[in-house]
């Protein structure tokens, strides 16, 4: 399902136009990112969470040319999935 | 700040952001998450602009162990969700570290956790001199993380000294630096233990890193730590630089006076002060060896006659907490093999593991911090310099 699917599915659900719900899909992400941005968690019931980890800088070596890298440290998104997410996926494949 | 955000607060904050209504916003949102499940549950892959990716991916099956039991479990082969942020997201999240980017590094580039593992065994004279080399080039950056391990070291040391050489004039005076240099140290890891709020799972790398992690808030706050550790560890520096100077010049001329001595074989007399020179005649061993050990050749030869006459001693005499040896022939060649130090090479053969710096001075290595495997390591048979 891309972007375009995703929304129009969305839409039609909301009762909304496709524009509106594009723009409304937009100011969440947005708002999702900005949370996140600021280092919050954002915890969604029965959906999973969404918060940053920080990644240490580290040394990698590129195994044909032994060229060393030091990879710098960064901040990065990450979601793990709700136990009852994790479990609807459990149904679906038995 | 680290808060956590639920559905209501989302919901809220979307309603005030589109300008609609409470209700409709909940509802927006409750249907948002539900077609990426839905999605999910069809297609497996959902991708939003600006977000990510939600993928399942399949996880094939392996063996594991059971963490609380021990046994041995088998992990199914299982679809896993995964959720892949889009490069927006991923750029504006890692904003404070934008600015970093990868870069090579050269091979004798000593990784900080090798050096803190050699750190705490070296012996106390060379601690000095350690000091003196490393604190010009290394501790603006690494600092946080090495005067976290000097600090438990500077007590043990200063045992050391004690039981060893209680006749020695100079010690004392050079334990007093070192406490003050440790008290130092102690203060700048506090303060820079308070000063990272911000992420507590993070070490304090490197300062300039540190810096950067902290919010703008904090910035402020953080310059006026920085300026606290650059003054600290000046301070520290010019103090371990004036006492190496002390130290060293002390070295020199007690070494001139004993030289002869020792080479006329007049023991009984000389003994006291054979024994006085000899810490710091490791010192001065110490100092050179970086650069190319010549005066090996002129301390050795004058106690190679010494050696024949305690040669029938050496049997019954076990090599102890005194550093009064004399390097004399290999005795073994040693290949350095992975995870050792030279303290642990030192423990192996001689049963002490400060009497490495022999094993370096004998190989006349130009860089003890770096132990190669493989590297063939002549180990220099000690012997005792006088009788006892």
């Amino acid at each position: 399902m891309n972007n375009k699917e995703f929304v129009t599915k969305l839409a039609q659900k909301c009762g909304q136009s496709v524009s509106e719900t594009s723009a409304m899909v937009d100011a969440l992400v947005e708002l999702i990112t900005e949370r996140l941005k600021e280092n919050d968690q954002i915890n969604l019931s029965g959906f999973g969470v969404f918060d940053v980890k920080m990644r240490r800088e580290r040394i990698s070596v590129n195994p044909k040319t032994g060229q060393r890298m030091l990879i710098p440290p960064k901040i990065v998104p990450s979601f793990r999935p709700s136990a009852k997410l994790k479990d609807k996926f459990k149904d679906t494949e038995e | 700040m680290d808060a956590k955000i639920n559905y209501p607060d989302l919901n809220a904050l979307l309603a005030k952001q589109c300008n609609i209504n409470l209700s409709k916003s909940e509802n927006f949102t409750r249907h948002f998450f539900n077609i990426i499940i839905e999605g999910l549950q069809k297609d497996g892959i959902v991708k939003i602009n600006g977000l990510g990716t939600f993928k399942m991916i399949d996880v094939a099956g392996r063996s594991s162990v059971d963490v609380n039991t021990g046994e041995k479990i088998e992990i199914k082969e299982h679809r896993k969700l995964t959720f892949i942020p889009s490069d927006t997201l991923k750029d504006k999240v890692n904003q404070p570290f934008a600015m970093f980017e990868p870069f090579e590094v050269s091979d004798d580039y000593v990784d900080e956790e090798d050096n803190s593992e050699h750190q705490p065994e070296h012996q106390p004279e060379l601690q000095l001199e350690q000091q003196l080399e490393q604190q010009p080039e290394h501790q603006p950056e690494q600092q946080p993380e090495h005067q976290s391990e000097q600090q438990e070291t500077p007590p043990q040391i200063v045992e050391d000294t004690h039981d060893e050489s209680p006749s020695i004039p100079q010690e004392p005076a050079l334990e007093t630096p070192r406490q003050e240099s440790s008290a130092h140290d102690t203060k700048s890891t506090e303060t820079c233990a308070s000063g990272e709020p911000a992420f507590p799972n993070e070490q304090p790398v490197t300062e300039s890193f540190q810096s950067t992690v902290t919010s703008p808030a904090e910035k402020k706050n953080n310059t006026a730590k920085y300026i606290t550790y650059t003054l600290l560890s000046i301070i520290i520096v010019t103090a371990g630089v004036y006492f190496g100077f002390f130290f060293a010049k002390d070295a020199e001329t007690s070494l001139h006076e004993a030289k002869p001595r020792v080479a006329s074989q007049e023991s009984r007399q000389q003994l006291p002060p054979v024994v006085k020179d000899e810490p710091t005649d490791t010192i001065k061993q110490k100092a050179i060896t970086p650069q190319g050990a010549e005066p090996s050749s002129d301390k050795e030869e004058p106690f190679v006659m010494l050696d024949e006459l305690i040669a029938t001693h050496l049997s019954s005499i076990t090599l102890g907490d005194t550093l009064l040896y004399v390097a004399n022939g290999n005795s073994v060649l040693h290949r350095v093999g992975a995870d050792e130090t030279l303290t642990k090479i030192s423990l192996k053969y001689y049963g002490d593991k400060r009497l490495w710096p022999y094993i370096v001075h004998h190989n006349k290595m130009s860089n003890y911090n770096q132990l190669e495997i493989g590297m063939q390591l002549a180990i220099p048979r000690l012997i005792p310099r006088e009788k006892n």
